[in-house]
C-alpha cells in the first residue's frame, strides 16, 4: 500500500462530481470524493484497477499504470434512472425532479438529414407537436401542449446562454452540434420563466468537450444523398380536358349549334378537335417564330406540370468538429456545411455555421466559459407559396395543352385571355425566373459567463448572451411577356433587416445536504431587450432586362426608387425580471419545490407591466418505500401548479395608437401637389396586461425490470386567460382601425404525454435493442372569446373564410356546409330542402346540402363546423437494433384525427378557373345517363350552387403514419481502423420518409400553415410536400 | 425605468399628433382613401365604382368569362353569393373610409385650443360620402360614428343612414367655406351632394331648392368641351363639383395616388400595350347614342343595332355606323374605325382581350388620351394605374339632378331648359375627327336640343333619365340610378334580350326585384354577429 494516487472527478458538462466511489477492483478498498470532486487514496500495485462509480454516471475503470494523478470525467448513463435533465438555470436530477420534462435523444434525433432542429422534435418528445411542410429552409411550428392563444404560440427557447422566442434560430443551428435538447413542460420546471412560459420552454444544449480528455478527438461526419418527390396527384391530359369542357356545356343545356359552344383550342365540333398550334393574338404558324410579334407554341397533349415542376434533389452535409480538454479547460470547435435543393424546382437551401465552445476553470473557486456561434445561410425566395398563385396552386390550376416551352425555346404561356388557357402562368417560367431571388443571413450568437465557488455549494453566476442577425432579400420580378396578363415593367426590390438582443443574467445557486434533508435554491435577477429593424426599397425599370443577373442592384434601375413606408419599421421591446426556486427533498422520497419569477415588461403600461408567476410542486418516490417490491427499480408520483405568461404580441406596442404615414395608402394629391397623409396602424389600449395560463400538471414515472422499461404518463390540464384578442368589428379590415387588443379571450388545453421504452441493457447479450413509444394529445377548448362570444374568424382568400372558431370547440375549426350528397334525380331535389334551384332539373348533379336549422331552406345559417387541425394524438415509434458493429434504427411518426382543408380541390373539382385543369376525380362526374352514380357534382361551365364555398367536400381525415427514419449502420472493428489513427468508423445507408400511410387526397398529409396563424391552421393551397431522402453517410473519430 | 420603454420608431403617437398638423394628417388620409385602396385589393373597392356599372346595361366586365369569374356571376346576376368577395373588400374599403373620418373628428374633437371646425366639416363630409354609398349599395347598414368605433364596435345594421348623412352634409354647409381649393369639400361640394342625397330619397322639393341655389349661386358652369372631364388637361376645371383626385407618376410609392381601382380597365392589347381588358361598353349603350333629328329614341333604340365589327378579324374589313349619332358616343364609346383617345383608329378585334365574350367597344372616358403621358401609371403586372380623376359629382350632373326634381315635380319646362343646357354643350363642343381626314368628323354626328314639343310633362321624367344615361354612361352612376327608379330588373332583362344578338355567347340568369339591393357580405355577418343580412338575401340560395 505505497502508491499514492489523487485525482479529480467531473462531469462532462464540467461539474464537479462530489461522493463518487472510487474502489480498487476486486477489493472493498476506497474512498469517495470529497465536495470538490477530489480524491486520494493508496493502492497496492500499478496494475491495480480503480473503479469509479456514481448513480447517474456510467461507471468507469482505470489502470493506474505509472501514474499518481488520475483524473476522471464521468459520463451521464442516459439510460439510467438517476439521469440528469438539464432546465434551463440548473440541472435536476431525473430522480428527484418534481416537473414535467422530456429529454431527446439528441444522437439518433439528428441522425435524420434535417435543415431545422425541430424536424428531429417531432414524435420524438412527448407534449410537442410539430407542423412543418417540406419547403428547404423554412421554419416549421413547434407547439407545446396545444395551443393556448390567438396570438404568438411559439416556445421560448433556450440555447445555452441565450433565449429567444425566434424559431428561425432552430434552422440556424446545426443539429450536429447539439449535446441535449429538453422540453419543460409544466408549471414545476417552465414557470420560472415567467411571462414567456406558457408555450414551454425547450433547452438545447451544444457540445462542451470535456476536461481531462487527453488527446483531442476529431469528428468527422458526411452525408450525401438525394431527395425525391413522392407522390404526384393525378390531374387529366389535353384530351380529357376537351371533354370535360364538352360535357361542362352539354350539361349547361349549350349544342354546337349555339354561338357559345366550344373552346378556342377544341373548336366547336360536337367532339373537341385539339388545335396543333397556339400563341400570341393573331399569330400565324406558317410564318416565322419571332419572339416579339409571332410568339407560337405547339399545343401539348398532356403537359404534366407536377413531372414539369419537381425532379430529383441533392442532400450533403459535412461536419468537422474538434473537442477535448485539459486539466483546467475544455472545449468544442466545428464547422459545418450544409446543402438542400428543393424537389420543386428552383428552390434551394445552404448553410454555413462555426461553433466554438469554450471553457476554463481558472481554480477551483472560479469557471469562466463562452459559446459562439455563426450561421451564414442563404435561401432562394420564391414566390408565396400560399395562395392560389402559389406555384404548387398553379401546377394544379395550369393548362395541361400548354408546353413549357414554344417554339422560340421561349417560355410558352396563356399568351391571351382569348386563348382559353386560363390564367395560371407556366409554373416552371415562375420557378425559373425567381431562382436568383436571395435571402442571405448572417446570425452571430452566443454567450459568456463567469461562475465563482466562495464556499462549497453556493455559485454565483453571471450570464451574457447575445444575438445578432442580418439579412439581405433580394426579390426580383422579371418580365413575362408569354403570360395572357404580361408584367409591362421589372422590379426589384430589396429588403434589409436586422434583429438583435441581448440576455444578462446574474443569479446564485446553493446546495446543502443536512442528514436527510436536501436544500437547493437558486435565484437572480435578468434584464433583456431585443430590438428589430427592416428597411425595404424599390426600383422598377432595369433596362438590361432579365437576363442579367448581375445588374439586379437598386442603382441599375432606371425607374423611379421607393421606400414603402409600409415595409420599413424599427421597434424594440425589454424585459426585467427576478426569479428564483427552493427545492428540498427528504431522503430523496418526499420531494417539493416553489418558483417565483417577477417580471416587468415594456409591452405593457406602467400598473399592468409587472407579473408574478409562481408554482409549487410536489413528488412521492414511492420506490424508496419499503412497502413496494424491488423489481420497481423507480415510481413516482409527482404534481405541479403554477401561473406562466405569454406577453409575445402580433404588434410592438400595444398600449398606445400607433399611426403611420403611408405614401402608398394615406398620401393624398390636392390639385397636383402630393400631400402627406397618416392613418392609425394600431389603436392602442393603455389597461392591456399579460395573458396568463393556469396549468395543472400529475405525473408518474415508473421503471421496471432493473429499468429496462420505463413508462411516463403525464396529465395536463392548462387554462389560459385574458388571451389578447382584438375583438372583430363590422369594419376589421386591412388599414381600416381594427379593434385594439383586449384580454379577453380563455382557452383550455387539456390532455396527456406517454412514453413507454425498453431496452435490454441488463442483458448481456451482444444485441442490444431499445423500442420506444412516445404518444401527445391535447384537447384544444375555446372557453371564451369576447363579451358577445363572438366566433373566431380566420382570414380569407378571395373573400372565402375557411375557419371560424366557436366557443366550445376548438381553434382553428373548418366551417361550412354539410354535404349530404349528390341530387341524382329531380323528384330527390323537389323532396328536399329548398336550395334555391330556379327549377328541380336545375338541381340534379348538384350537391345536397343538410338543413342545419331545419328552415326548409339551404343558406348561410346552414353552416356548422366541419372539424379542425387539432390531431386526437400524435406519436412517434422508434427501434434501435445494435450487434456487434452493425446497427438499425426506425423512426415511425404520424398524426391521428387532424383534418385538413383540402383547398386545392376549389381549383380542380370545380371551374372555379374553368380553363384550368381538373383532377382525375372528375372523370366520376356526376351524369344523368352515362354515369348516374358519379362521385363529383356534374361537370358545368360555372360554380353551381356555392359548391366552392367552404363544404365538407373539401374536409379530409389528414390522419397518416410515416416511416420517417430507417438507417442501417456499420461500425468498423477498432483493431482494423486504430492502424490507421482512428478511433471510430461508421459509414451508413439510410431513407427518409420511406412509406406514408393517409387518406388523404392532397399532395402531402404534413402541410405548413396559412396567414401564419394559428386560427388558420390545416388548410391546404398546395403546400410544399415532404420528399423521401436516400443517403449515405461516413462519420469518423480521429 | 428607462430600460423598459419599448420604442417604435418612424411611427407617430398621439401626443405627435394632438395638434393642427395631426388633424391635417389624419384628414388627407381620408381624402385618400375615396379611391378605396387601402392594401393590393383595389379593384372591387374602387372608388369609381366601375365595376357597379359593369351589373348594368351600360357596360360589361370585359376580358374573358373565366376572367374574375365572381364578377362575371355578378353581371350576368346568376350566382349573387353573398360570399362573393366584390361584395365583402367593397364594404370593407368603405368603412376603413368612416373609420378614417372618425379619426379626425375624434382628434380634432380633443384639440381645445385651435378652432378645427373647418377641418371636422371636411371629414364629416368625406363621412357622409363614404355612408351615402354605404347606404345605397346595401341600404340596412350599421352607423359607426366616432364613438362607436371603438367603444361599441358591434352595433347592428338597422336601415338606411339618410338622418345621418344628411347631418354630416349639413354640417359641411354651415362651417366650410366656399372654396378650399382643388380636390377638397367646400359649401357648394355639400349642397349639391346634400341635393343627391334628397333625390335618392325622392325629396323633390327638397332636392330641387338645395340644387338650383347650386346651379344659380354657385361657382360651377360646363366645361366647353365634354371630353375635358375625362382628360388630364381638364383636371379641377369648372364643371368640377367632387372628384377624386387621381394622380399617377407623382412620386408615391407603387402609384399609390392613381386609380388603382380601375387597373384593369383598359384594352388587352393596342396602343398603352395594357393588359387587361375590362369594363367594355355595351351594344345597348352604343345604341343609345343614335338620334333622329338630333333627339334620340328613349324607346326605340334598341329595336336595330347599329355596325359594329363583333367577329370580325382587324384584318378584315368593315365600316362604322353612318347613321345619325349623339357625338357624345365616341367619348364615351371604343368604337371601330373611330379615333381612339387621339391614339389612332381602333382596330377592332386585336384591340379588344376577349371580344367573343364582352364584345367589340372599348372604354374611353377613363382610359388615357394621346400627348398625356403624365397621367399613365404603371404598376407590376400588365395593370394601369391612371392619372385621371373621377368626378363624383360634375355640374352636368346636378343639371340633370336639378332637371329630374322639377320634372318629377310637373315643371317640364324647368327640367327642359336644364337638360337643353348639358345638350347645348354637346352640341357646342369638339366633334371626334375622322382620323384620315381631321377636317372632317369621324361619324355622322347630329344633335339637337329638345322642344317643348318634343318634351312634355307625360314624358319629361323618361327624358331626363335618358339624357342621364347618355350624358354619363361609365361614369358610375346607372346601377343606382335604375334601382333608385325602381326599374332594374325591367330594363336589364329587356337588356339581356337585345344583347344577345351581338354577344351571341351571353347567357345570364334572370333580375329580380332582389338585386336592387346587395347581399351584406357573409363575411362581415361572420366577423361582426350582430349583423343580420338584408331580407332579400336570407332565403335560400
Amino acid at each position: 500500500q505505497d502508491i499514492a494516487i489523487s485525482g479529480k472527478v467531473t462531469s462532462t458538462m464540467g461539474e464537479e462530481l462530489p461522493g463518487v466511489s472510487v474502489l480498487i477492483k476486486g477489493t472493498s478498498q476506497g474512498t469517495v470524493t470529497n465536495a470538490e470532486g477530489n480524491y486520494s487514496l493508496k493502492a497496492n500495485s500499478a496494475d491495480d484497477i480503480l473503479v469509479f462509480s456514481f448513480i447517474g454516471m456510467k461507471a468507469q475503470e482505470a489502470v493506474i499504470g505509472g501514474r499518481s494523478v488520475i483524473n476522471i470525467t464521468m459520463e451521464e448513463d442516459v439510460a439510467s434512472l438517476e439521469e440528469v435533465i438539464v432546465t434551463g438555470y440548473s440541472s435536476e436530477s431525473k430522480q428527484t425532479i418534481t416537473g414535467s420534462v422530456d429529454a431527446l435523444d439528441a444522437e439518433k434525433a439528428f441522425s435524420i438529414p434535417s435543415t431545422s432542429a425541430a424536424e428531429g422534435f417531432q414524435g420524438r418528445l412527448t407534449g410537442v407537436t410539430v407542423t412543418s411542410d417540406g419547403s428547404p429552409g423554412q421554419a416549421p411550428i413547434v407547439r407545446v401542449r396545444g395551443i393556448a392563444t390567438t396570438g404568438n404560440n411559439d416556445p421560448l427557447y433556450i440555447i445555452d446562454g441565450f433565449q429567444t422566442n425566434d424559431p428561425n434560430f432552430l434552422t440556424d443551428l446545426n443539429t450536429s452540434d447539439i449535446e441535449s435538447v429538453t422540453v419543460l413542460k409544466d408549471a414545476a420546471v417552465a414557470s420560472v420563466y415567467g411571462a414567456r412560459a406558457t408555450n414551454g420552454v425547450i433547452v438545447i444544449k451544444t457540445r462542451k468537450g470535456s476536461y481531462n480528455a487527453g488527446k483531442p478527438t476529431v469528428t468527422f461526419d458526411m452525408s450525401y444523398g438525394v431527395q425525391t418527390p413522392i407522390e404526384f396527384p393525378d390531374m387529366l391530359n389535353s384530351e380529357q380536358l376537351g371533354e370535360v369542357f364538352w360535357q361542362s356545356m352539354e350539361n349547361d343545356g349549350l349544342t354546337s349549334a349555339d354561338d357559345a359552344w366550344g373552346h378556342p383550342q377544341f373548336g366547336d365540333g360536337d367532339t373537341p378537335q385539339l388545335s396543333q398550334f397556339m400563341g400570341k393574338p393573331g399569330f400565324d404558324s406558317s410564318q416565322p417564330y419571332d419572339a416579339d410579334n409571332n410568339r407560337f407554341a405547339r399545343t401539348s397533349n398532356g403537359t404534366d406540370w407536377f413531372d414539369e415542376l419537381f425532379d430529383d434533389a441533392r442532400y450533403q452535409n459535412y461536419y468537422l468538429s474538434v473537442n477535448g480538454g485539459t486539466e483546467s479547460s475544455k472545449y468544442m470547435m466545428s464547422m459545418g456545411y450544409m446543402e438542400r435543393e428543393g424537389i420543386l424546382l428552383g428552390t434551394g437551401y445552404d448553410r454555413y455555421t462555426g461553433r466554438a465552445n469554450t471553457e476554463f476553470a481558472i481554480n477551483d473557486r472560479l469557471r469562466i466559459g463562452q459559446n459562439l456561434s455563426l450561421a451564414y445561410s442563404n435561401q432562394v425566395l420564391q414566390p408565396g407559396m400560399n395562395g392560389d398563385d402559389s406555384p404548387i396552386a398553379l401546377a394544379y390550376r395550369a393548362s395541361p395543352l400548354m408546353p413549357v416551352y414554344d417554339e422560340g425555346g421561349n417560355f410558352a404561356g396563356t399568351f391571351a385571355s382569348s386563348a382559353g388557357l386560363g390564367n395560371a402562368q407556366n409554373p416552371v417560367a415562375v420557378m425559373t425566373r425567381a431562382k436568383d431571388n436571395d435571402n442571405a443571413n448572417l446570425r452571430v450568437y452566443g454567450d459568456a459567463f463567469i461562475e465563482v465557488e466562495p464556499i462549497d455549494g453556493l455559485v454565483l453566476k453571471s450570464n451574457i448572451g447575445v444575438n445578432y442577425r442580418t439579412g439581405v432579400g433580394n426579390i426580383y420580378t422579371a418580365l413575362n411577356p408569354e403570360h395572357s396578363e404580361a408584367i409591362t415593367s421589372n422590379m426589384l426590390s430589396t429588403g434589409k433587416f436586422v434583429s438583435s438582443g441581448y440576455v444578462w443574467s446574474n443569479y446564485l445557486s446553493y446546495d446543502k445536504k443536512f442528514g436527510n434533508h436536501t436544500v437547493s435554491f437558486f435565484g437572480g435577477v435578468e434584464a433583456i431587450k431585443n430590438s428589430f429593424e427592416i428597411s425595404v426599397i424599390q426600383q422598377t425599370n432595369f433596362l438590361l432586362g432579365d437576363d442579367v443577373v448581375d445588374f439586379r442592384l437598386i442603382g441599375a434601375g432606371t425607374g423611379p426608387i421607393s421606400a414603402p413606408q409600409g415595409s420599413n419599421s424599427s421597434t424594440s421591446s425589454s424585459l426585467f425580471s427576478y426569479f428564483g426556486k427552493l427545492s428540498y427533498n427528504f431522503s430523496n422520497k418526499y420531494l417539493l419545490s416553489a418558483t417565483l419569477r417577477r417580471d416587468e415588461t415594456s409591452r405593457f403600461l406602467e400598473g399592468n407591466n409587472t407579473g408574478v408567476f409562481p408554482a409549487f410542486s410536489l413528488g412521492w418516490v414511492l420506490s424508496e418505500e419499503a412497502f413496494i417490491p424491488d423489481f420497481i427499480a423507480n415510481l413516482k408520483v409527482r404534481g405541479s401548479y403554477g401561473q406562466m405568461g405569454n406577453q409575445s404580441l402580433p404588434t410592438a406596442n400595444p398600449v398606445s395608437n400607433i399611426s403611420v404615414l403611408n405614401d402608398e395608402y394615406a398620401f393624398y394629391n390636392f390639385g397636383g401637389a402630393n400631400t402627406p397623409g397618416a392613418i392609425l396602424q394600431n389603436p392602442g389600449n393603455p389597461n392591456l396586461t399579460w395573458e396568463t395560463s393556469v396549468q395543472q400538471n400529475l405525473g408518474l414515472d415508473v421503471a421496471v425490470l432493473g429499468g429496462d422499461v420505463e413508462f411516463t404518463f403525464d396529465y395536463f390540464d392548462i387554462v389560459s386567460q385574458d388571451n389578447i384578442i382584438a375583438p372583430p368589428t363590422v369594419t376589421t379590415g386591412p388599414y381600416a382601425p381594427t379593434n385594439p387588443y383586449f384580454n379577453l379571450g380563455e382557452i383550455s388545453n387539456k390532455g396527456i404525454d406517454l412514453a413507454l421504452s425498453y431496452a435490454n441493457n441488463s442483458s448481456s447479450s451482444e444485441l442490444k435493442y431499445q423500442v420506444g413509444l412516445k404518444v401527445s394529445r391535447y384537447r384544444n377548448e375555446i372557453l371564451k372569446t369576447d363579451e358577445q362570444d363572438n366566433s373566431l374568424v380566420g382570414g380569407n382568400i378571395r373573400g372565402i373564410t375557411f375557419t371560424n372558431s366557436e366557443v366550445g370547440g376548438p381553434i382553428s375549426s373548418f366551417y361550412g356546409r354539410e354535404v349530404v350528397g349528390i341530387f341524382r334525380s329531380e323528384a330527390e331535389v323537389a323532396a328536399a330542402p329548398d336550395h334555391g334551384f330556379a327549377t328541380d332539373a336545375d338541381g340534379v348533379g348538384r350537391f345536397q346540402y343538410a338543413d342545419l336549422d331545419g328552415n326548409g331552406s339551404i343558406d348561410d345559417m346552414d353552416r356548422k363546423s366541419l372539424g379542425s387541425p387539432n390531431p386526437d394524438f400524435t406519436y412517434g415509434f422508434n427501434l434501435d437494433i445494435q450487434y456487434k458493429g452493425f446497427d438499425l434504427a426506425l423512426f415511425i411518426n404520424g398524426s391521428k384525427g387532424n383534418e385538413i382543408y383540402n383547398y386545392t380541390k376549389a381549383l380542380t373539382d370545380f371551374p372555379t378557373f374553368y380553363n384550368g385543369n381538373r383532377s382525375g376525380r372528375v372523370l366520376d362526374a356526376f351524369h344523368p345517363t352515362d354515369n348516374p352514380g358519379g362521385s363529383v357534382p356534374a361537370l358545368s361551365q360555372s360554380v353551381q350552387n356555392n359548391e366552392t364555398q367552404p363544404s365538407s367536400y373539401y374536409v379530409e381525415d389528414g390522419s397518416f403514419m410515416r416511416l420517417k427514419n430507417l438507417q442501417i449502420g456499420y461500425s468498423l472493428p477498432e483493431d482494423i481502423i486504430s492502424t490507421v489513427g482512428m478511433s471510430r468508423a461508421r459509414i451508413y445507408l439510410q431513407a427518409s420518409n420511406l412509406f406514408t400511410i393517409t387518406d388523404y387526397s392532397g399532395l402531402d398529409p404534413e402541410i405548413g400553415r396559412f396567414n401564419n396563424n394559428d386560427i388558420d391552421t390545416g388548410i391546404d393551397f398546395g403546400s410544399y410536400p415532404t420528399s423521401q431522402t436516400y443517403l449515405i453517410g461516413l462519420s469518423v473519430d480521429f | 425605468d428607462e430600460f423598459l420603454k419599448g420604442t417604435q420608431k418612424g411611427t407617430l403617437s398621439d401626443e405627435s399628433l394632438q395638434n393642427e398638423t395631426g388633424v391635417d394628417l389624419l384628414l388627407t388620409a381620408a381624402y385618400s382613401i375615396l379611391d378605396g385602396s387601402v392594401d393590393g385589393q383595389n379593384r372591387e373597392r374602387s372608388g369609381d365604382n366601375w365595376w357597379i356599372d359593369v351589373l348594368t346595361d351600360e357596360a360589361h366586365k370585359g376580358s374573358t368569362n373565366g376572367d374574375q369569374a365572381i364578377l362575371h356571376d355578378l353581371q350576368t346576376y346568376s350566382n349573387w353569393s353573398t360570399s362573393n368577395n366584390y361584395f365583402f373588400l367593397k364594404w370593407e374599403g368603405l368603412y376603413a373610409g368612416v373609420n378614417r373620418c372618425n379619426a379626425v373628428i375624434n382628434l380634432a374633437n380633443s384639440i381645445t385650443d385651435v378652432d378645427l371646425t373647418q377641418k371636422i366639416a371636411e371629414a364629416r363630409f368625406l363621412r357622409g360620402h363614404f355612408n351615402f354609398e354605404l347606404t345605397r349599395i346595401w341600404r340596412n347598414v350599421p352607423y359607426i360614428d366616432e364613438i362607436a368605433t371603438i367603444e361599441n364596435p358591434d352595433v347592428a345594421n338597422n336601415g338606411p343612414l339618410w338622418d345621418e348623412i344628411e347631418a354630416d352634409f349639413q354640417f359641411a354647409i354651415t362651417n366650410l367655406p366656399e372654396d378650399l381649393g382643388p380636390g377638397r369639400a367646400n359649401s357648394w361640394a355639400a349642397k349639391a351632394y346634400m341635393g343627391k342625397v334628397h333625390l335618392y330619397q325622392e325629396e323633390w322639393t327638397n332636392a330641387e331648392t338645395i340644387l338650383d341655389d347650386v346651379i344659380n349661386n354657385g361657382p360651377y358652369d360646363l366645361n366647353a368641351e365634354f371630353v375635358d372631364n375625362f382628360n388630364g388637361a381638364g383636371k379641377n376645371g369648372i364643371e368640377v363639383v367632387f372628384s377624386i383626385q387621381h394622380e399617377a407618376n407623382d412620386g408615391a410609392t407603387n402609384n399609390g395616388n392613381g386609380n388603382k381601382g380601375g387597373e384593369l380597365n383598359f384594352p388587352g392589347g393596342g396602343p398603352y400595350g395594357s393588359c387587361c381588358g375590362f369594363y367594355q361598353p355595351t351594344q345597348d349603350l352604343a345604341n343609345a347614342f343614335k338620334t333622329t333629328g338630333g333627339l334620340p329614341q328613349p324607346n326605340t333604340y334598341n329595336n336595330s343595332d347599329i355596325d359594329n365589327d363583333y367577329g370580325v378579324a382587324s384584318a378584315d374589313p368593315f365600316t362604322p355606323y353612318a347613321g345619325e349619332l349623339d357625338p357624345r358616343i365616341d367619348y364615351t364609346v371604343g368604337r371601330r374605325g373611330i379615333d381612339y383617345n387621339g391614339w389612332g383608329e381602333h382596330v377592332g378585334f386585336d384591340w379588344v382581350r376577349a371580344q367573343a365574350d364582352a364584345g367589340p367597344y372599348l372604354p374611353k372616358k377613363n382610359t388615357y388620351k394621346a400627348g398625356e403621358d403624365n397621367t399613365r401609371g404603371t404598376a407590376g403586372w400588365g395593370q394601369q394605374v391612371p392619372g385621371l380623376h373621377y368626378n363624383v359629382i360634375r355640374f352636368a350632373d346636378v343639371l340633370l339632378m336639378a332637371a329630374e326634381a322639377k320634372a318629377e315635380l310637373g315643371d317640364a319646362a324647368g327640367a327642359m331648359a336644364l337638360v337643353n343646357r348639358v345638350r347645348q354643350r354637346a352640341i357646342d363642343m369638339t366633334t371626334v375627327k375622322d382620323v384620315a381626314n381631321p377636317t372632317n368628323d369621324a361619324a355622322n354626328y347630329s344633335i339637337a336640343l329638345y322642344t317643348a314639343t318634343d318634351f312634355t310633362a307625360a314624358n319629361a321624367v323618361e327624358l331626363v333619365r335618358f339624357e342621364r344615361k347618355l350624358e354619363l354612361a361609365m361614369e358610375g352612376h346607372r346601377y343606382f340610378d335604375l334601382t333608385r327608379w325602381g326599374i332594374l330588373p325591367e330594363v336589364m332583362n329587356e337588356f339581356f334580350t337585345n344583347e344577345v344578338r351581338t354577344v351571341s355567347t351571353l347567357v345570364t340568369g334572370t333580375v329580380q326585384d332582389r338585386h336592387e339591393v346587395f347581399p351584406i357580405p357573409l363575411r362581415a355577418i361572420d366577423v361582426a354577429e350582430n349583423l343580420t343580412q338584408n331580407p332579400e338575401w336570407s332565403a335560400a340560395q
